[in-house]
């Protein structure tokens, strides 16, 4: 197997033998003849020649047959080498040796574990272990000359070259992945450390209003309690100045107990586990906030229909809530014309998307935002009853449905609330 | 065809590597990975591992990447072993596999016994 063996100079001897070679004159002879033919070679078209061994001839390609496929290698768009067995680079194509900001002089005849970092040496050295026809893969750094690593995708396989073992290596560049992946984390970890303070800021508020208003309740109460004591008690010998100073006392206190009580309702909706998903018919429950509601629909002389109702999931009384908050509103802020309110439902995807419209005062635009936050009122205090809690419970029992409230309407031409929310069935369209 | 030797014992090891300067400096001429330029590769370095530790550099010039640098050394087969350093230079052609040829050929101490 030793190579060379057909050519006049043996392997292994070395070639400073024409000076004192004891039959120089004829080995001078045979070489001069050689070169010849080496001549011959280089000058004329010649692509392979045929040299007698001791057995048998053997045709050896001059031109390099596989100079197309060397070309490929050469100017793809990722790293290749070519490794001995005993893991010497061979061959290092454009694209590694620039991965490597090396020289590819160097890199050839280097050990291969040279083009990676310490911390990669056993990986490399596993995967080189392929066995042939198989292909191995991992991911390792290659290490460039000026220290800094290249993150790439290693991939092995295993050539047997007539009893010679090479062992090829591809490498892709995962620094604009790994970039780019790196960059999701950041933005993806960023939006959780903003989301959960944002739910934090939300809870700790909540906690606050929840305990605020529980606490001060009581204090409150006694106020009020003591004042219609201190009324009682002093009876006609108060003068009526300190009679009206008492009443304004009194209702002072009355309207923070109201105030506090309503923050509290607030503060209760969506506390806690969201146990009570339920199927929720929302026909029953129009008719339910109709009847609670019937002292001020009669009072006004309202109209309230609705039609058919889809079924909905929820927490049953958080949408009987809205229901009644709504309808409440529509009954209250009526106008000159007798009042008629109309709830109706249409599909929206998963969602059912309702509308509680009226005919009454309407709402400027530029408010339709504002009103549904905690003790928002558009009106002088008296002219309507309420606290302006409704439409900020409203909301908050929308968005923990996982839906969304809004208003159409002008001045004086009516309003239409509409919010969504999900379907029992999706495939439910009634 | 001996008549480089002057010019070619200039060419020490490339100062612009930082290879520090070293007793042997090997350059093993092949051509593209064909078995025996492949065999010749890990003879030598298991051979230079043995005997040379820590005093040789081996350079590897693939003629197929530029058959121009075979004109140096005059190389006419692959694979061809030259001992550029200690002068005067030496060439050894074939796989490298006869190790006490190549000891020979190199004029190892070890091997001069
Ligand atoms: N249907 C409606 N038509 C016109 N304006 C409305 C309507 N619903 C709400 N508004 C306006 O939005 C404000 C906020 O409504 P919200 O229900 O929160 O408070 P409120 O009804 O005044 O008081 P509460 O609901 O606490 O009894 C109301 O004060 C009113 O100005
Ligand atoms: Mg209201």
């Amino acid at each position: 197997m030793a190579g060379g063996a057909s050519l006049p100079v043996p392997p292994g001897v070395p070639d400073g033998v024409s000076g004192n070679a004891p039959d120089g004159v004829l080995l001078r002879e045979q070489i001069l003849d050689l070169e010849k033919r080496l001549h011959a070679i280089r000058a004329g078209g010649i692509d392979s020649v045929v040299l007698g061994g001791p057995d048998r001839e053997s045709v050896f390609a001059l031109t390099n047959t596989s100079r197309t496929y060397r070309a490929i290698a050469e100017n793809m768009g990722e790293g290749a080498a070519t490794v001995s067995e005993r893991g010497v680079v061979l061959y290092v194509n454009l694209m590694l040796a620039a991965m490597l900001a090396g020289d590819r002089r160097h890199l050839v005849g280097a050990p291969v574990t040279d083009m990676f970092g310490a911390a990669d040496q056993s990986t490399v050295s596993g995967l080189l272990a392929v066995a042939p026809g198989a292909t191995t893969r991992a991911e390792a750094n290659l290490r460039r000359r000026d220290g800094a690593l290249v993150p790439v995708l290693l991939a092995a396989t295993c050539l047997d070259l007539e009893g010679v073992l090479v062992r090829c290596l591809i490498a892709t560049d995962l620094t604009a992945r790994k970039e780019a992946e790196d960059a999701l984390a950041r933005g993806r970890r960023e939006l959780e450390r903003r989301s959960e303070e944002l739910e934090r800021s939300n809870r700790d508020l909540e906690q606050f209003a929840y305990v605020a208003s529980h606490d001060l309740q009581e204090p409150l109460r006694m106020v009020s309690s003591y004042t219609t004591l201190l009324a009682e008690d002093l009876g006609d010998s108060l003068d009526d100045t300190a009679r009206r100073h008492l009443d304004f006392a009194h209702d002072g206190a009355a309207r923070m107990q109201q105030l506090v009580s309503d923050l509290l309702h607030y503060a209760r909706v969506s506390r806690g586990a969201d146990t009570g998903r339920q199927r929720v018919d929302c026909d029953q429950l129009v008719e339910t906030a109709t009847v609670d509601l019937h002292e001020a629909i009669a009072a006004a002389g309202a109209t309230v229909t609705h039609d058919p109702l889809p079924t909905v999931t929820g927490m049953r009384t958080e949408i009987e809530q809205l229901f009644t908050n709504l309808v409440g509103n529509a009954v209250k802020f009526r106008g000159e014309e007798p009042v008629r309110v109309h709830v109706s439902a249409a599909r929206d995807g998963p969602m059912w998307r309702f509308s509680v419209a009226d005919n009454g005062i309407g709402i400027d635009p530029a408010q339709a935002e504002t009103i549904f936050d905690v003790f928002r009122r558009l009106h002088k205090p008296g002219s309507y009853p309420g606290t302006g809690i409704g439409l900020a419970i409203c909301k908050k029992v929308v968005e923990h449905h996982g839906g969304r409230i809004w208003v159409e309407s002008q001045p004086g031409t009516g309003a239409t609330f509409r919010f969504t929310l999900p379907a029992a069935d999706n495939d439910q369209v009634d | 065809m001996m008549s480089g030797h002057s010019d070619e014992s200039q060419d020490v090891p490339d100062p612009a590597t930082g290879n520090p300067a070293v007793e042997y400096y090997l350059r093993l001429y092949v051509a593209g990975q064909s078995p025996n330029c492949v065999r010749a590769v890990d003879n030598l370095t298991r051979l230079c591992e043995e005997h040379l530790p820590g005093q040789y550099r081996i350079e590897l010039i693939d003629l197929v990447e530029n058959p121009t640098l075979a004109r140096g050394d005059e190389i006419v087969a692959v694979p061809t072993l030259v001992r550029r350093l200690p002068p005067p230079p030496r060439k050894i052609i074939g796989d490298l596999s006869q190790t006490e040829n190549v000891l020979a050929g190199l004029q190892l101490p070890e091997a001069g016994g």
